[in-house]
């Protein structure tokens, strides 16, 4: 548990950070965020004693920062930047184990550790151990900022737009795989962005700043459903209702599906197919071919004529792709249901535009 | 070619010039002439491709070779029927070609990276240079003339040289590096440091050398037992010192530059994960930053070695004591045996220099 209370830190004649209270349970992914210059990375930093609070108490796990030597603070919290910051001199190996050999640790529990990390951040340790910095891809050299900072299994990790300099592909792949490592891990994490869909994507707990004070401090869903003032609510855009959808899963609300197959026939189709509803063809595995309405099927001569064909690969429906994404898939294919399917394309069930309107 | 060598019935009076043809004999002179008129023909092409690239790489150090040898060959045949004191000395046409074929062989293998023809024309053609040296070929020269006249005090004055440079550069490092460090940390201090560093830089050699001697009198009329311990207000003491000046300002430039050039992303990330000062320092400036400051180190020792040759003038020795005996005797081969040695000997020292760079540079740099 981190903790910090009437945290200040003066520059001068400004306030950076103005008297800041904030709690963040251990396990927690707490997002700060707000726009540039609102005192979210000096707050970061202060954590770690980068900066050094003018007033106020950091306590971690109830223990006063300041009564660590600063380095050996840091050497207990991971930090990861924007910039990464790889040693350029140092192989990808060598760079992650540059905390765990400060820490004095034995070789072959160095090295047993950097292939552990290498490969819980999809990096082939038989490929990149050896290569150095200057060889690596943007994402491949965040990967391994990322795997640095957590190279001695610290409990709280720091990370200061980590994926803010990465293009968009990159960055939401990672986004995606560092939410599957902490899964995993159940760090506690305090990380930096001035991106609200980075936030609302990552954070367990978003923290929004402005001017140096915290303005609010709750879930994601609850900063959607009730933004604390007008800022809160300017900051969150005028798509808050879309991002909402964004934090919602397809798996609770999906119903079960009619299916027929091809060699039912039409007269099967008939008698199966309710006014209103669709009816879906598969194949023998069950793997989603098209779609039969009502209407198509008056006056079809054969099961091929009354469908409309899709690809269940593009047209389909993941049960934990978010209801985002689910409405652009059906807006895409103008489906006022879409079906549901699991990664081979076989029919799970059916998801309905009224579903995801009452969500 | 017009002025190959020159003859001197002695070693004072003007001497008759003679072409390469009059001197060498036509088949030597012939050759030389062909393969010159081959490096020039290949340097003006601009096509050729792998050829050209041979031809320039590999037949510079081989006509190099063979003009030094056609210069010992024209100095005996010149030699036989003279008297002993007589006096063979280089001309223009020799000197021209020994300085634009190095030129345009560094130019070829620095285009040319790892072409195998080059680089064993080089060493061969440096081995059998020192064998003509060693051997004799060379000894109706008049530079190997005075150099006979004082081997041992060639030698000595050679050792004297590369100590006085040695210890120079040894010390601008113990100090300059500190001072660029310093500089870099305390951004305060760098424009004072950088100043004076400056300002000591542009002071004429001679200058500074005359300077030291009075100060250096002035320090030993007060403390004597500096004297009693071998330090003179002459010869080896203020060169050390001035030398060691002019060091430092190289030295201390490039630590500093190196210092700044490093990421501030990596010191960000080196503090994030709790090195300490010293840590920082020592696992990522360091290593980041020794490219650049061994270039400093390189440009101070290049730097020194041809200064070294001035400190003779105030009695410190080195190859410096031929040059201005050869000023004062009118004798011009004298002065080669000092000046030759002295450019010989930063060369190498700045080529030694450079590969000692492309060893210690880490890896991923």
């Amino acid at each position: 548990m981190i903790s910090l209370s009437g945290v200040t830190k003066r520059y001068g004649e400004t306030l950076a950070v103005k008297a800041l209270d904030l709690s963040i349970e251990s396990g927690e992914f707490t997002v700060l965020i707000g726009p540039s210059g609102c005192g979210k990375s000096t707050t970061l930093r202060m954590v770690n004693r980068l900066i050094e609070a003018t007033a106020g108490k950091i306590e971690i796990d109830g223990e006063d920062i300041a009564s660590y030597r600063p380095e050996e603070l840091r050497r207990r919290i991971g930090y990861a930047i924007q910039s990464v910051g790889l040693f350029p001199h140092m192989t990808v190996e060598k760079n992650i184990a540059v905390v765990p050999t400060l820490l004095k640790w034995d070789e072959a529990r160095i090295k047993h550790r950097v292939g552990e990390l290498l490969e819980l951040l999809s990096l082939d340790p038989a490929i990149y151990s050896e290569k150095y910095p200057s060889q690596l891809s943007g994402g491949e050299a965040q990967r391994v900022g990322v795997a640095r900072a957590l190279a001695a299994d610290p409990a709280i990790l720091l990370m200061d737009e980590p994926f803010g300099a990465l293009d968009p592909i990159t960055r939401e792949s990672l986004q995606r795989e560092f939410l599957r490592v902490q899964r995993e891990l159940k760090k506690t994490i305090l990380f930096v962005t001035h991106d609200i869909d980075e936030a609302m994507a990552m954070a367990s707990k978003i923290a929004i700043m402005r001017d140096g004070s915290l303005i609010q401090y709750a879930a994601p869903e609850e900063i959607l459903e009730s933004p604390a003032d007008r800022f809160v609510r300017e900051f969150i855009g005028a798509d808050s209702a879309l991002k909402r959808l964004a934090l919602l899963k397809v798996g609770p609300l999906f119903k079960r599906a009619k299916s027929i197959k091809e060699r039912e026939g039409l007269v099967a189709a008939k008698e199966r197919i309710v006014e209103g509803e669709n009816l879906w063809l598969t194949d023998e595995k069950g793997v989603v071919k098209g779609w039969i309405s009502p209407r198509s099927l008056t006056g079809a001569e054969d099961l091929t004529e009354a469908t409309t064909s899709l690809d269940p690969r593009a047209a389909g429906i993941a049960k934990d792709d978010n209801l985002r994404d689910a409405l652009s898939t059906m807006v895409k294919f103008g489906f006022r249901t879409a079906p549901v399917v699991d990664k081979g394309g076989i029919l799970l069930g059916e998801l309905s535009l009224s579903a995801i309107l009452e969500a | 070619m017009g002025n190959f060598v020159t003859f001197h019935a002695n070693r004072i009076v003007a001497g008759a010039p003679f072409t390469i043809f009059e001197s060498a004999g036509t088949m030597v002179a012939a050759a030389l002439l062909l393969l010159l008129a081959a490096i020039i023909c290949a340097s003006l092409y601009s096509g050729g491709g792998k050829w050209r690239d041979y031809a320039l790489g590999a037949l510079p150090p081989i006509a190099t070779a063979l003009l030094i040898y056609t210069a010992g060959h024209a100095a005996r045949a010149l030699s036989l029927d003279a008297t002993p004191i007589a006096r063979v000395s280089l001309g223009s046409g020799f000197w021209i070609p020994l300085l634009l074929l190095p030129v345009i062989y560094f130019d070829s293998i620095q285009n040319n990276e790892g072409l195998l023809a080059p680089a064993a024309a080089g060493v061969l053609s440096t081995v059998a240079v020192a064998v003509f040296f060693v051997y004799g070929f060379m000894d109706d020269l008049s530079l190997m003339k005075e150099f006979a006249n004082r081997s041992d005090r060639f030698f000595s004055e050679l050792s004297t040289h590369l100590t006085l440079s040695g210890v120079a550069v040894s010390l601008a490092v113990l100090i300059g590096a500190p001072l660029g460090l310093l500089a870099e940390r305390r951004e305060r201090l760098s424009g004072p440091t950088f100043f004076t560093l400056n300002v000591l830089q542009t002071i004429p050699s001679l200058a500074l050398f005359s300077i030291l001697i009075p100060l250096i009198a002035a320090l030993l009329a007060l403390f004597p037992t500096l004297k009693e311990a071998g330090v003179g207000a002459i010869g080896s003491t203020p060169a050390l010192i001035a030398l060691t000046i002019y060091s430092i300002l190289p030295v201390a430039r490039n630590t500093y530059t190196g210092l700044r050039t490093v990421d501030s992303a990596i010191i960000e990330a080196a503090r994030g994960m709790g090195m300490t000062p010293l840590e920082r320092l020592l696992k990522v400036e360091l290593p980041i930053a020794s490219p650049i400051i061994l270039g400093g180190v390189r440009i101070a020792l290049v730097q020194a070695i041809g200064l070294t040759a001035v400190a003779a003038l105030i009695g410190a020795g080195g190859m410096g004591t031929f040059i201005f005996l050869g000023i004062g005797q009118s004798a011009d081969d004298l002065i080669l045996l000092g000046a030759l040695p002295t450019v010989l000997v930063a060369l190498i020292a700045d080529g030694a220099m450079q590969g000692m760079i492309k060893i210690v540079k880490p890896k991923g740099i």
